[in-house]
């Protein structure tokens, strides 16, 4: 008879083991694959972590070097670790509807600052807390053609949210802006009207939304560029691949908060890769004793093969066969088991913040050695627990008693 | 021969047997630790992955009641020709220190910082930064002063903008100190140590001075944010000193202007209830906003829930499966044996006193094992604390071990402000006796159910099957 269809027969007709083994390994399998699926949950919250920690480049542009170009703005865009931009550029204007707070220069020039800003809130005065929005919201990526004005210039103007105002650029191009929000000034030593000309008092900063410093200048330029990265980790690399594409401009990192965070989540997701690494040794280890202790009680079996003429060889091939076997029906069991379980468990241990279950996350690609080093274990579990019948002679085996 | 003399031969004459299955027990119990040990240490990991975030509120003066009070003074005119109110003396636009130390008292807060306005004042004996292409007659010709109570605790060194080259930061206790950045000590051939003066802006008559000790000197990572121009207010000219400098700075010694106050919440969790306590306090709130400062917080509170969620997951998954595997090789354990119990049987013992047998021989070697694994539960906290921790910090984890009876707590101790990594991996005697409790509970389960599927059958189809 051939090895192989010896293991089949032995594998069919010793049910109760059979199953027994066949639970063990599917559990055993079934743990690996929820550790991994969790392993890959935790991965991708810690990456939305580091996107959320508002770690950046600031791309700078000094007199000497020039304006950020919008081509150059399009490049940084484009890299890959680069989640979204903040331009900041400014200009100075007229007012055309309203007036500004005078300045002590004289003759006064009654000209305003404005900063323009894709994201008020995430940069600039605003970040720093040296502004705070009294009412109505930032300008962000979605507003178009609004303005932040300082509440004392709207009062004095009687202006409120929602109204419009009118610029006039330097080459008295026209642009009207409606009033998204106002701030306010923390009061300050020097922010009152002592020896500060019109452009720079406090009241007469506004912010307004990229799209309305394009319309006002005569070629689109910046004066900062703050990229926001994806991944934290691969700051110092993102940062060099902006030095050598914009080498005329200076790029700084602000990482702060991830620098606080780094150590405490890199340790988060070590928690669960050592959890996984247990969770794989002890099923490994478990079942290996498992199977020595199986392979034990069958050393007579094995011992009358071998006094019927059969080769050690061949003996070790029909129980790497059994195994291989108890296996590929424990990973076909394990595989919709984990599929259907997991998602079903983690709903059942919702805390009431979540819609839905767990995802199973685990690709193909991950399943190949998994499965792989399963076959190598059994394999090696199988010479060892078979090492005595190559050692010992077949008189002793026989009379082994169990 | 009595059933427990019969349970303690058989597991000596069973040694190999006997030890396979010690070591599975062994296993387990340990893994079952490790994870019960790993789910406390993941939790705390992920608070501090929080408190690094940080959460705090700010307290500022309220503006609208800043202008009322301020409507209620009498305007006078400037020389301009301009109306305006000039504000008495600096405590009407500064906030309170009663105030702030009631609110830093309110359980719940963990450290608080104050910050004065900033202070313009002239150079005594040393030079500023300047651009000398620069139209400076509409500039105030000083320097700005930046007062905190700690000034760790300042945004600018929180975010990294200036960053320590030598000596320290001001602290709480210190008195006339300043810090000063690297282009101002290098263009005036100042170091640690030496002292700097200050006077009043419209100081005519040179007096008031007053003079501070330098006790660091940082470098410029990030400009610092001003909303003003000229160089009075550039980043090089920007001199951080403990919080009552500033005031006597523009000779107003004893009537400081704190312009906001920063607290940091303990545990972010209780942010919100943290923040109503403070509202409760004494304190005439028309005059104050209280601003939250949680936004990034806030933003991650999501991810740091899943976190928590996904940890309490995997326990549970693991926790289950091991002892299913427990529970399914003692019951192979049992099935293995139906050729001892027709024998046993035949021989007239009891099924309770074979199924008493088993049990026996289970629990001594799972005590056993679970003795084992309590004692080796300290090299198991000991290397999981040290992968988490890392490399670096192994010896000092080294020298942090120490054993208090089943408590073995392997920590590693805190190494430079920035490295928290106060990491504790304890396994307790509640964990322990829980495992342990686990662990006996499914073996008798397991070699119960077992046996019962064996021996309810009859001697003679129990001889009859093979083994």
């Amino acid at each position: 008879m051939k090895f192989y269809t010896r293991a089949f027969y032995y594998v069919t007709r010793k049910k109760s083991k059979t199953v027994l083994l066949l639970l063990i390994m599917t559990i055993a399998v079934s743990m690996l694959l929820s550790g991994l699926s969790i392993l890959h949950n935790v991965q991708s919250q810690r990456q939305d972590i580091g996107e959320k920690s508002q770690t950046k480049l600031s791309i700078s542009s000094g007199e000497a070097e020039g304006a950020i170009t919008p081509k150059e703005v399009e490049q940084i865009s484009a890299l890959d670790n680069v989640a979204w931009v903040n331009r900041v550029s400014s200009v100075l204007v007229s007012p055309v509807d309203f007036e500004l707070a005078p300045g002590t220069e004289t003759p006064q020039k009654l000209e305003a600052k404005i900063y323009g800003y894709d994201d008020t809130e995430a940069d600039g005065s605003f970040s720093a807390q040296l502004l705070r929005l009294q009412s109505g919201r930032h300008l962000d990526p979605e507003s178009s053609y609004a303005v932040l004005l300082h509440h004392s210039l709207a009062d004095a103007n009687a202006l409120s949210l929602g109204d419009t105002i009118a610029f006039k650029g330097l080459d008295g191009q026209a642009v009207t802006a409606t009033i998204q929000g106002m701030y306010q000034l923390l009061s300050d030593a020097g922010s009152g009207n002592q020896r500060v000309p019109t452009a720079q008092r406090a009241e007469n900063q506004i912010y307004a939304t990229q799209d309305l410093i394009g319309a006002l200048q005569r070629e689109l330029k910046y004066e900062q560029l703050i990229a926001y990265l994806k991944t934290p980790e691969e700051l110092q690399s993102t940062q060099q691949t902006l030095e050598n594409l914009l080498g005329r401009h200076e790029v700084s990192a602000h990482d702060a908060t991830f620098k606080r965070m780094q150590d405490t989540l890199m340790q988060v997701e070590k928690s669960a890769i050592l959890l996984l690494v247990l969770t794989a040794v002890t099923a490994i280890l478990a079942l290996t004793l498992l199977l020595c202790m199986w392979t034990r009680e069958r050393m007579r079996e094995f011992a009358l093969l071998l006094s019927l003429g059969n080769p050690v060889g061949k003996i070790y091939l029909q129980v790497v066969t059994e195994l291989f076997l108890l296996f590929a029906g424990a990973v076909a069991l394990a595989l919709p088991a984990a599929s259907c379980f997991l998602p079903l468990l983690s709903h059942m241990l919702l805390t009431g913040e979540f819609e839905t279950g767990l995802e199973v996350q685990f690709s193909a690609t991950e399943m190949f050695p998994v499965f792989l080093t399963g076959l190598l274990v059994l394999t090696a579990v199988a010479l060892i627990a078979l090492l005595p019948l190559a050692s010992t002679n077949i008189k002793a085996l026989l009379s082994h008693t169990d | 021969m009595n059933v427990w003399k019969r349970s303690l031969l058989s597991v000596r004459r069973k040694p190999i047997k006997s030890v396979l299955l010690l070591l599975i027990v062994f296993l387990i119990a340990s893994f079952l630790l490790a994870g019960m040990a790993s789910k406390n240490t993941s939790i705390a990991v992920q608070n501090k992955s929080r408190q690094a975030v940080g959460a705090a509120y700010r307290l500022e003066i309220n503006e609208a009641d800043r202008r009322k009070r301020l409507d209620d003074l009498e305007p006078v005119q400037y020389p301009n020709g301009a109306w305006g109110t000039p504000v008495p003396n600096n405590e009407f636009e500064s906030l309170l220190m009663s105030d702030i130390e009631k609110i830093a008292a309110v359980e719940g807060i963990a450290s608080y910082n104050v910050t004065t306005r900033t202070t313009l004042t002239r150079p005594v004996g040393f030079k500023r930064i300047e651009d000398s292409e620069k139209d400076q007659h509409m500039d105030f010709g000083g320097v700005n002063l930046y007062g905190n109570q700690d000034m760790q605790m300042d945004f600018n060194v929180r975010d990294e903008n200036i960053r320590l080259l030598e000596g320290r930061f001001a602290q709480p206790e210190d008195k006339d100190t300043a810090v000063i950045s690297s282009d101002l000590a290098a263009l005036n051939s100042l170091k640690v140590g030496d002292s700097i003066s200050f006077e009043p802006l419209d100081n005519e008559k040179a007096e008031n001075w007053c003079t501070a000790t330098i006790i660091g000197i940082f470098t410029i990572e990030h400009p610092i944010p001003s909303t003003m121009n000229g160089d009075t207010f550039r980043s090089e000219n920007t001199i951080f000193t403990d919080l009552h400098l500033p005031e006597k700075a523009e000779g107003r010694t004893g009537d400081p202007c704190f312009k906001y106050a920063t607290f940091y919440v303990e545990n972010v969790e209780k942010y919100d209830a943290v923040k109503e306590r403070i509202r409760q306090l004494d304190i005439n709130w028309l005059r104050y906003d209280l601003i939250d400062n949680n936004g990034i917080s806030e933003q991650m509170a999501e991810n740091f829930n899943s976190l928590s969620y996904i940890s309490n997951l995997l326990i549970v998954i693991v926790s289950v499966c091991s002892l299913l595997i427990l529970f399914f090789v003692f019951a192979f354990w049992v099935k293995s044996r139906n050729h001892e119990i027709g024998i046993l049987l035949a021989l007239g013992k009891s099924k309770k006193s074979i199924l008493f047998q088993f049990l026996l021989e289970a629990a001594i070697v799972g005590c056993v094992a679970i003795v084992f694994a309590g004692l080796a539960s300290p090299v198991i906290s000991g290397r999981m604390a040290r992968y988490l921790v890392g490399e670096q910090h192994s010896q000092a984890l080294e020298a942090q071990q120490m054993s208090e009876g089943l408590v073995m707590h392997s920590s590693n101790i805190d190494v430079g402000q920035d490295a928290v990594l106060g990491i504790a991996v304890s396994i307790e005697p509640q964990m322990l006796l829980l495992a342990g409790a686990l662990t006996l509970t499914l073996i008798v389960c397991a070699v119960t159910l077992g046996s019962q599927l064996i021996l309810r059958h009859k001697p003679i189809r129990i001889l009859s099957e093979m083994s």
